[in-house]
């Protein structure tokens, strides 16, 4: 998948790292920019939507079983629905502040 | 410390409370039963025993655990013995042997059941708000 937002642009600004998720505690942002996209805040986002895929379709199988009769716990089915909703909400919103944040790059006056 | 650790934690108490109301709409439905499947007398009030969630260390370190049902008890009671020599199941004296069933308290037990499940979903409901007013922040 493409990264949209790769904080290893930031070339000095030593606060974007993030150390205690891409393992490189003693490393500067200057080698987690070495590293490039495959770890750092890009697998973390990868690894954050795949998570969401397996919480939605965990979603849809259950209101499946609960439509065809299978289900037998009808409180673990509207869980599973509501987990689906929020975690797509989180992902939603930070999805639409990231690009806010882009945009407002992008209407920087030069 | 998950970020739905209180859904699962209401969501547990949601299933426990059914459960409760099961038992006691079975204990409810067999009032009258003077025999049993197995052939042992009459019917015995049942009762849900829960008890609270994760005995291992690693799940005492999470803030919410839930509630699991530890199991259904026979009520130990002694059953009524009701004076009706036209019964089938009658003895010799004419006393029939009936369930230790007492409606009044299966009815009290069916409202705190549906009670305990209102309050589990006012849990889970305002677990989900402070998570949208989390988000709202972002907005």
């Amino acid at each position: 998948m493409t990264l949209p937002i790769d904080p290893s642009i930031a070339s000095s600004a030593s606060e974007w790292a993030i150390p205690s998720l891409d393992g490189a505690t003693s490393e500067g942002a200057g080698a987690g920019a070495a590293q490039g996209a495959g770890s750092g805040f890009g697998s973390m986002l990868s690894d954050q939507l795949g998570k969401l895929e397996a919480t939605q379709n965990e979603a849809a199988d259950a209101a499946k079983a609960l439509a065809t009769g299978q289900a037998t716990d009808p409180e673990a089915v509207v869980m599973a629905v509501e987990r689906a909703r929020l975690s797509m909400q989180l992902a939603s919103t930070l999805r639409n502040k990231a690009v806010e944040a882009i945009n407002d790059v992008f209407h920087t006056q030069v | 410390m998950g970020l739905f650790d209180a859904f699962d934690a209401s969501g547990s108490g949601l299933s426990a409370e059914r459960l409760r109301m099961d038992v006691t709409a079975e204990n409810l439905a067999n009032a009258q039963s003077t025999r049993s499947a197995n052939g042992a007398g009459p019917y015995k009030r049942k009762e849900v025993v829960l008890e609270s969630a994760g005995s291992s260390f690693a799940d005492s370190l999470s803030a919410a655990r839930g509630v699991r049902v530890a199991g259904i008890v026979e009520d130990p009671t002694p059953p009524r013995r009701v004076y009706d020599p036209g019964h089938p199941d009658a003895d010799a004296q004419g006393y029939v042997t009936m369930p230790n069933v007492n409606t009044v308290t299966e009815m009290t037990d069916l409202i705190g059941a549906s009670r305990a499940y209102e309050a589990n979903v006012t849990a889970m409901q305002t677990a989900k708000s402070m998570f949208a007013r989390t988000l709202d922040i972002l907005k």
